[in-house]
């Protein structure tokens, strides 16, 4: 296949981390607000913890820092920065390498969630908007430089309201970002309305994607738990994801931003063929005494401007033609404990046996090059 | 002879008549007991306390009318169709659908009624007085069409084991849970008693849209928001958390013979789900305090059966989920049904399905599970 791309990309994670430094707050954050940022102690069995705001406990870092662990060797405490938290973690140039090692040629590199809420909790709203540009600012200018053409960096939006949010797409419009993440609606409510339209608006204008990963977990009033017992950590997200895509849809979003691109993050894909079929259905009987008048049936807005990323999901890879073939992406989620480094190519291939390779190409490349304007 | 189950709906409604409560209430409770009031459009609607607004009946009982003609409010109890609330009508109505038999559920917003009051007593008579009413004057005309399931108080595993083992010999062949147990957010050890009183007494245990976390007051209508996204996720937005919880629980490997029933909660994300739970399983078991004898899936397969209505998806990828494991059901007379044209929604649904895979998804599941035949 000729590629017309700068870079020749084959395998593209559309959903990778990147893990706070130790010294990410007190380089990269304003002093006169270091108080407010996490703070790094003792996690009581040698490892590294963070203090987020406000918090009782120490979040340690066992399960977002694997690399290349074994299933029964997986635990929150214990792994400490510079001794076996392995540098990829933190550090861009060292991620390129353990890239290559597992055939991996571009990460869209979401954020540390639990070091974002610690900003967007804090009532200070000028505090909160400068922990996530610091963030933003390591991004680009330390995690992402040694080469933004395989690092690319999604902007975390804050959540102090709709013109700051609106500001600050601009600002990673011209910062030369790819993709920004919500935590919150844009305006901050409780519920989507119309005063988020100028952020929709504007992203459409900007033409840049807007991602959510998982949940807004800055609208819930919960951390999600690190220690929870559920084995399903994951893999019941799509019951907070599927509320959010019928709002935006039903009331019309995509009908008055006709260019808004959103892409659902980790939340899987096998679910979403009965999913549409579901939000059809309900259409059709409800519309009329419901008041709902959408001008595509409700499965078009998906398919006209949603990406779905997903790890490990083979019930999604045996229906992808009833999700669309151009709305699906795998990722890796490296280094979160879902991943399978270095053998991503050996879980490709497992996956996708019986997958076409021009089909193939787009769920593991060209469907998120061409979301985030890679290919350009 | 045996009647030839072709075709049972797995999950369907009655709507409580005027005269329950009256009728099957002591008079100590009439006071508080919920009333029939003009809707203020021409119909009518359950007022569950003085100043609350009015619950229109509406969209509860819409069997029959063309989807721009479905509104929550105006319609009446005497308009509506008679088999919504009396036996013998019902039977008929079952015959234009061409349904067999149909497994009965009644309303969690008139439950809510009785849950939410402080008064444990006036709770237990409401829920007595449901399981009265639809023992005798619905299930009784025909027991073999119209599947009784026994309501269940939310007054904690004593009373809920009581009133099971009360209602099984009015003729129930299943019970209709709201809250687990033991009342609590979660699955819990205390709940286990209750479990295993059920299977003892082989009767599965079902849970209707969603489990209950916490008891609210019912709300004027009963659909959340209401817009369009609460029907959209079609109870699965909080099944698919609650499902995970209690097959994680390890309550499948304590009682292995007790039959689950996920209703109206949709069944097309299941196989995802199970792929998911099993992937999170086989990663994290050795950190986790979960322990399990089998891959969640198993549990699923071996434990739970889930009903759907419109749901191409389930049907298409049944061998994914157990074929074994899946029950058609017409949501009659909710706004989800297609009453009278089930046979043909059936028909076009099933198109290339082998005979005998439909039959067990549409009929013989059933069937079997609630000992009919």
């Amino acid at each position: 296949m000729k590629s017309t791309t700068k870079r020749e990309y084959r395998i593209i994670s559309a959903d990778s981390h990147t893990v706070e430094p130790p010294d990410l707050w007190d380089k990269w954050l304003e002093k006169k607000y270091i108080d407010t940022a996490p703070k790094l102690v003792d996690d009581g069995e040698g490892g590294d913890a963070w203090v987020y705001m406000g918090a009782a406990t120490a979040e340690p870092l066992g399960l977002v820092t694997c690399v290349g662990t074994r299933p029964e060797e997986l635990k929150w405490t214990g792994k400490k920065y510079g001794r076996d938290i392995h540098p990829s973690c933190h550090d861009g140039a060292e991620r390129l390498k353990i890239m290559d090692e597992d055939g991996v040629d571009a990460e869209m590199l979401y954020p540390p969630q639990r070091a974002m809420l610690t900003f967007m909790k804090n009532k200070d709203t000028e505090a909160h908007l400068a922990g996530i540009r610091a963030y933003n600012r390591w991004l680009k200018d330390g995690f992402c430089a040694p080469d933004p053409d395989r690092l690319i960096g999604i902007f975390q939006m804050p959540n102090v309201g709709i013109e700051t949010s609106v500001s600050e797409l601009q600002r990673a419009k011209k910062e030369g970002f790819r993709g920004v993440a919500i935590s919150a609606w844009p305006s901050g409510g409780d519920n989507l309305s119309a005063a988020d339209d100028p952020f929709w608006d504007t992203a459409a204008q900007l033409d840049m994607p807007v991602s959510i990963h998982l949940l807004l977990a800055a609208s819930t009033t919960k951390i999600v738990p690190s220690k929870s017992a559920a084995v399903a950590i994951g893999a019941t997200a799509f019951s907070y994801t599927m509320p959010l895509i019928t709002e935006m849809i039903f009331q019309g979003v995509f009908d008055r931003f006709p260019k808004l691109r959103m892409a659902g993050v980790e939340i899987g894909i096998g679910w979403i063929p009965h999913f549409l079929e579901m939000t059809d259905d309900r259409y059709w009987r409800n519309r009329h005494w419901a008041g709902v008048k959408l001008k595509k049936v409700p499965s078009d807005y998906f398919r006209d401007h949603w990406l779905a990323t997903f790890i490990v999901d083979r019930s999604g890879i045996s229906v992808r033609h009833q999700i669309g073939i151009d709305n699906i992406a795998w990722s890796t989620d490296f280094p979160h404990h879902g991943n399978d480094w270095p053998y991503s190519r050996k879980t490709i291939d497992e996956m996708l046996s019986d997958v076409p390779a021009e089909e193939r190409n787009k769920i593991v490349c060209t469907n998120a090059a061409q979301f985030w304007g890679l290919m350009a | 002879m045996a009647r030839d189950y072709q075709l049972v709906s797995a999950d369907s409604h009655v709507l409580e008549p005027p005269h329950i409560w009256t009728t099957y209430m002591e008079k100590r409770f009439h006071s508080k007991v919920p009333t029939v009031v003009p809707d203020g459009e021409g119909g009518e609607a359950w007022q569950f306390g003085p100043g609350t607004a009015p619950a229109p009946i509406g969209i509860y009982a819409s069997a029959g009318r063309a989807h721009d003609d479905i509104r929550w409010t105006g319609v009446t109890f005497a308009a509506a169709n008679q088999g919504n609330f009396r036996g013998e009508p019902r039977l008929d109505e079952q015959d234009q659908d061409g349904v067999d038999a149909e497994v009965l559920f009644g309303s969690a917003r008139m439950m809510s009624h009785f849950y939410s009051d402080e008064d444990p007593e006036f709770h237990l008579a409401g829920v007595r007085a449901y399981n009265d009413w639809l023992a005798q004057e619905i299930v009784s005309v025909d027991p073999t069409r119209l599947v009784g399931l026994a309501c269940l108080p939310a007054l904690g595993v004593e009373a809920a084991i009581a009133e099971m083992e009360r209602c099984l010999k009015l003729g129930f062949r299943g019970v209709w849970l709201n809250t687990l147990p033991s009342v609590g957010d979660r699955v819990r050890p205390e709940d286990d008693r209750f479990w295993e009183a059920a299977q003892a007494n082989r009767v599965p245990v079902h849970f209707h849209v969603r489990i209950m976390k916490s008891i609210q007051k019912p709300k004027p209508k009963g659909v959340r928001g209401g817009d369009l996204t609460g029907l959209a996720s079609v109870g699965a937005a909080d099944m698919i958390v609650q499902l995970s919880e209690i097959i994680e629980s390890g309550v499948h490997d304590r009682f292995p013979d007790l039959a689950w029933v996920m209703v109206e909660a949709g069944s097309g994300w299941l196989p995802y789900l199970l792929e998911q739970l099993d992937d999170r399983w086989e990663r994290n078991r050795s950190w986790l305090p979960v322990k399990l004898r089998h891959k969640p899936s198993e549990y699923y397969r071996r434990n739970w059966l889930s009903t759907f209505m419109i749901d191409h998806y389930a049907v298409k990828n049944r061998h994914a989920l157990g074929v074994g494991n899946l029950m058609w059901s017409s949501d009659y007379p909710h706004h989800g049904c297609d009453w009278p044209r089930s046979r043909a929604v059936v028909d076009e649904m099933f198109e290339g399905v082998p005979a005998d895979e439909r039959r067990k998804m549409c009929a013989g599941n059933a069937v079997r599970l609630y000992g009919l035949a």
